[in-house]
């Protein structure tokens, strides 16, 4: 039987890729540090698959058919093609046909009707986190692409209805696998909008403290209300809820929170601890 | 030709009242552009930038490439003239900011920009 072994998550700021080597040493220091304390966790953690949450930035998609959710059921996804990722190095990631195609079954089940993808093509907000975590070897990724990016985008009670989906799936595949979630992206930050550059960070340690109460209706409650006002690249956080309700709502740690102008996000590293 | 009109929120709002529909009225209240809806044929066209041949070739020809898009007048006489204040509201803010990324506007110019453009 399958076994959930903890969430996890991480910023994606593209500008980390692009503008690593112009970075002061310090900076890139501490972000090393920063992935290396998740990647820590998820080695010790040891899984088979990674269900990475991410949104698609433009990539697979297009306002002529935009999911609000869609899964990755093929066997391998390729790689990124954005000119700062060239330097990643998988151009085919292995997927997990076989968990994939459960997720979807599990969902549909249980009245959830996703997308399905058999072949995704994987940006910065999947890759540049593996990237720079370096897991080696790479488990394989279903990745599960929310729609943070564009209105009408789905609600946050729903992301939290998915990752209790998600935990389901998990606790139900009759594999024998070891599966990890990986929220990536957030917290505050505002792309191509008059607040580009802005970093939240009230609402980020305001964020990160109702990730820690361990009260998934209240975590909620607070991001409708304020999820609005903390920028465009902030409904990343959808993906955090994901993590957040598949880890059943508590073990939340922050293993790191800072704003990065220079990537113009308030970055920040979590864990989920797997119920005993 | 407009994707989602305030007509159509209210519309959408007015069923969730009568059917209890639970409606996240803040978060799509976003989809209220203020009057300028997303245009389709602008979105497509900064989309398609993303390959490299056809950015190239748009670097080197505006015009021509923006001649198989379907674009009004005001567009695309803003995308000759960097325009921001016509483009920022009928695009999403990514599509808008890899695009003139894509015309070699450095970000810290970008970002003055469309400040500007927000303070009229």
């Amino acid at each position: 039987m399958a076994e959930f072994v903890g969430a996890f998550a991480a910023s994606h700021a593209p500008l980390i890729a692009r503008d690593w080597d112009r970075f002061p040493s310090a900076l890139r220091e501490r972000l090393t540090a920063s992935f290396a304390r998740v990647a820590e966790r998820i080695v010790a953690a040891r899984p088979d698959i990674i269900i990475e949450v991410a949104p698609d930035h433009w990539t697979n998609f297009f306002i002529d058919n935009l999911p609000s959710v869609c899964i990755g059921v093929g066997a391998s996804h390729e790689g990124p093609r954005e000119p700062f990722m060239t330097a990643f190095p998988h151009r085919t990631l292995r997927g997990d046909a076989a968990f994939g195609a459960h997720v979807v079954a599990t969902a549909l089940a249980h009245d959830f009707e996703p997308s399905v993808s058999h072949r995704l093509c994987l940006d910065h907000g999947f890759c540049l986190p593996l990237w720079k975590m370096n897991l080696d070897p790479l488990p394989a990724i279903v990745p599960l692409i929310i729609n943070d990016l564009e209105p009408p985008m789905p609600s946050i009670s729903r992301c939290a209805a998915w990752g209790r989906l998600l935990a389901d799936a998990i606790a139900s595949y009759p594999g024998d696998a070891r599966i990890a979630i990986l929220a990536s992206g957030g917290l505050s930050h505002s792309i191509g909008e008059p607040t580009m550059g802005d970093i939240d960070e009230p609402f980020d340690r305001a964020c990160i403290a109702a990730f820690e109460r361990d009260d998934t209706d209240r975590l909620i409650r607070f991001l409708d209300a304020e999820l609005p006002r903390a920028g465009n690249g902030a409904h990343e956080v959808r993906n955090w809820v994901v993590a957040h309700a598949a880890a059943g709502g508590h073990g939340f740690s922050l293993l790191d929170y800072y704003a990065v102008p220079e990537v113009y996000v308030g970055c920040a590293w979590a864990h989920w601890t797997a119920a005993a | 030709m407009p994707v989602f009109t305030s007509m159509m929120l209210e519309r959408t709002l007015q069923i969730a009242g009568e059917g209890g529909l639970r409606i996240d009225t803040a978060k799509n209240a976003q989809m209220d552009t203020g009057g300028t809806s997303t245009d389709y044929g602008l979105s497509k066209l900064f989309y398609d930038l993303q390959a490299k041949a056809l950015a190239d070739e748009y670097r080197a020809d505006r015009a021509a490439v923006m001649a198989r898009y379907q674009l009004e007048e005001p567009v695309r006489r803003a995308l000759l003239d960097d325009d921001m204040s016509v483009l920022a509201p009928r695009v999403n803010a990514y599509l808008l900011r890899y695009y003139f990324g894509i015309i070699g506007m450095a970000d810290a110019t970008f970002i003055d920009r469309i400040r500007e453009t927000a303070n009229g």
